[in-house]
């Protein structure tokens, strides 16, 4: 027979490790865990406040010059708008001295030239790009036998080198191929030339 | 401390404890732990920006060399072209210079100058709709003259080679009747000029 004379109180367990203990254990780890969180953390957080630091002082001290940079790129664009313009003036024209001699070259004997004009004039191109266009209107005239083949001749001529990469067009209009009224025998004759539209930039 | 004595007492100070506990954590996060985070991701997020910022800032710097040769090589263009290129008045006027130019080269080759008409100052041909302010303008003077074909293009040539902005924009060469060897000519030629001149028109002294 066994008689258990303890008190409930008075009870106490037989395992090795008490509730009390392992309580007190694993108060002492979490705020060991804690503890250390906590300074990882707060050392993270002061590493970081360096740096952030660091780097706003570096980039006061950079900002200035990029500053200066981006106002020196401006600076050059303004430049070369300016450079442009008056640049794009200078290709956008024809040098009509030359032009010119190169069309006495291309007249055929036979054929004796009245007048010659040139206008110009400035359109807008599909991207919003100004150009100039010129337009040169020869009149002239030749002996009526094989008229129309001196003409067409003269006419081709526009079509070759050194006039096919400047002239876009050229046209005898309807009417233009007709007897010249002061000279029976004669043929006068009226050729449009559009030159291909120069940018100005 | 002494542990209370009954079972009961324990369980009551144990969940107590946790109670508190709770109640100081959730302070400690709310009050402690969350502005911290907040303030280290605020922290990391203006060390990505700055980096941002300073990465596009060397980038321009290392252009900025190039840049500045550019800039001279462009100021300097400018300048010839100033200085060689664009028209500048005499005395307030640009019709004199003109004149003086057309003449000599007219002499030079055997063409015979009727009337040097100022048209004036105009301006140029608008590179883009959107542009509002014009560099610069022209001066556009009409010329008569009496000479053969072959010197009117001489003419021309010389005009063009003395100045590469020189622009012919209107021509009208007719032959004559009574003296075939020569052609009548109309040309109307325009120069550059700076807008900051323009107040200064041609026209005479």
């Amino acid at each position: 027979m066994h008689v258990n004379l303890l008190l409930e109180e008075e009870q106490r367990s037989s395992s090795p490790v008490s509730l009390g203990l392992a309580i007190r254990l694993a108060v002492i780890t979490v705020s060991v865990l804690l503890i250390v969180g906590a300074f990882s953390f707060y050392a993270e957080y002061r590493a970081l406040q360096n740096q952030v630091t660091s780097t706003t002082d570096d980039w006061k001290r950079t900002e200035p010059k990029y500053k200066a940079a981006v106002q020196l790129r401006n600076e050059l664009a303004d430049r070369n708008v300016t450079l442009n313009e008056i640049t794009g003036w200078r290709d956008s024209r024809i040098a009509w001295g030359k032009q010119l001699e190169t069309l006495q070259q291309a007249v055929p004997a036979v054929i004796q030239l009245t007048e010659l004009r040139v206008s110009q004039m400035v359109l807008s191109l599909s991207n919003n790009v100004s150009a100039r266009v010129y337009e040169m209107r020869i009149s002239g005239k030749t002996a009526a036998p094989r008229s129309e083949v001196n003409v067409v001749q003269f006419l081709e001529a526009f079509k070759q080198p050194p006039f096919s990469g400047v002239i876009e067009s050229a046209v005898l209009p309807p009417g233009a191929f007709r007897q010249d009224p002061t000279a029976k025998t004669d043929r006068i004759f009226e050729i449009i030339c559009k030159y291909v539209p120069r940018a100005l930039e | 401390m002494k542990m209370p004595a009954t079972k009961k007492e324990r369980m009551l100070m144990f969940a107590l404890g946790g109670v508190v506990g709770v109640v100081v954590l959730i302070g400690g996060v709310l009050w402690g732990v969350l502005p911290l985070l907040d303030g280290r991701r605020a922290m990391q997020s203006s060390l990505v920006e700055i980096g941002e910022k300073l990465k596009k800032a060397k980038r321009e710097l290392d252009y900025a060399p190039a840049i500045q040769r550019e800039a001279d090589d462009a100021v300097s263009q400018m300048e010839r072209i100033r200085a060689e290129n664009i028209l500048r008045p005499i005395l307030g006027s640009y019709l004199v210079g003109v004149s003086e130019q057309i003449e000599s080269v007219a002499r030079s080759t055997q063409v015979h100058i009727e009337e040097i008409r100022e048209v004036g100052v105009v301006n140029t041909p608008a590179k883009g709709k959107n542009r509002s302010l014009q560099e610069f303008k022209s001066f556009v003077v009409q010329v008569n003259a009496e000479a053969s074909f072959a010197a009117i293009f001489q003419f021309l040539q010389k005009m063009e080679e003395r100045n590469p902005f020189f622009c012919v924009n209107e021509i009208g060469i007719s032959s004559q009747s009574d003296s075939p060897e020569k052609q009548r000519l109309t040309v109307r030629m325009e120069w550059p000029i700076e807008p900051k001149t323009e107040g200064a028109k041609g026209g005479g002294l």
